[in-house]
């Protein structure tokens, strides 16, 4: 339950907009979407600013959509609240991630 | 079965979302901050989803009990007797290609919480985890 997710065409690839809890309910369903879009999106971009927080079965998708993105156009995080950042800081995540807010 | 301060239920995959209001409506009510709330929910989401998926469990509860200036958050369910505290630290220095996800749950609820205290007891895994709600 509870997360919305909304997609952007955008000049080079997409924008993914998240809002609400990604977590263990909710993770498979960002999971198969991404699976639909990834194949057609050059780059893509996540806007997080309406994410409330986000678990391990979240970070799960985000690790296996930045290795599949960074063999393509890359992966960018925009807008990272601070408990989502706080969870990113925690699991090491910032290290590897592009993060622009 | 439902009280003020905790929930017992099946841990299937339904469950989830009674687990999330019930901590939503109770901490709402006892003022903690949204900061507080959404650690509570993310360490909640860890331990209640190992139940759900490893233990084995037929009944799991859930209960809240704020002292002073923490919050306790009590875990206990009837599965195969598991110690998460005694779960190995990832490394997590590895690249993104380097890495996997085992293990990084049980690491964001070590690092969220003041205290993670284990034992078997009448049958049942209990585990409680202590937060700061300053």
């Amino acid at each position: 339950m509870s997360l919305k997710i909304e997609k952007v065409p955008a000049d080079t690839g997409i924008t993914v907009a998240l809002a609400g809890r990604l977590d263990t309910s909710t993770a498979p369903e960002l999971e198969a979407e991404l699976e639909k879009l990834l194949p057609a999106a050059a780059a893509l971009t996540f806007d997080l600013a309406n994410l409330e927080y986000i678990s391990s079965a979240g970070l799960r998708v985000i690790l296996k959509t930045q290795k599949e993105m960074s063999r393509k156009g890359g992966m960018r995080l925009i807008h990272v609240p601070e408990t989502v950042m706080e969870v990113f800081d925690i699991t090491g995540f910032v290290d590897f991630l592009t993060i622009e807010n | 079965m439902q009280n003020k301060n905790s929930i017992t239920l099946v841990p299937d995959s339904a469950s989830y979302t009674a687990v999330q209001t019930f901590l939503e409506q109770r901490l709402e009510e006892d003022g903690v901050s949204l900061r507080v709330q959404n650690r509570v929910q993310v360490a909640t989401d860890e331990i209640w989803s190992n139940i759900v998926h490893y233990s084995g469990a037929t009944q799991a509860s859930l209960t809240l009990r704020p002292e002073g200036e923490t919050l306790l958050l009590h875990f206990a369910d009837n599965g195969k007797p598991y110690d998460p505290t005694a779960a190995p630290e990832p490394d997590t220095t590895l690249s993104a290609d380097e890495r996997s996800i085992g293990g990084l749950g049980l690491h964001m609820v070590r690092k969220m919480t003041t205290a993670m205290t284990y034992r078997f007891a009448d049958g049942e895994n209990k585990l409680e985890l202590t937060f700061d709600i300053k």
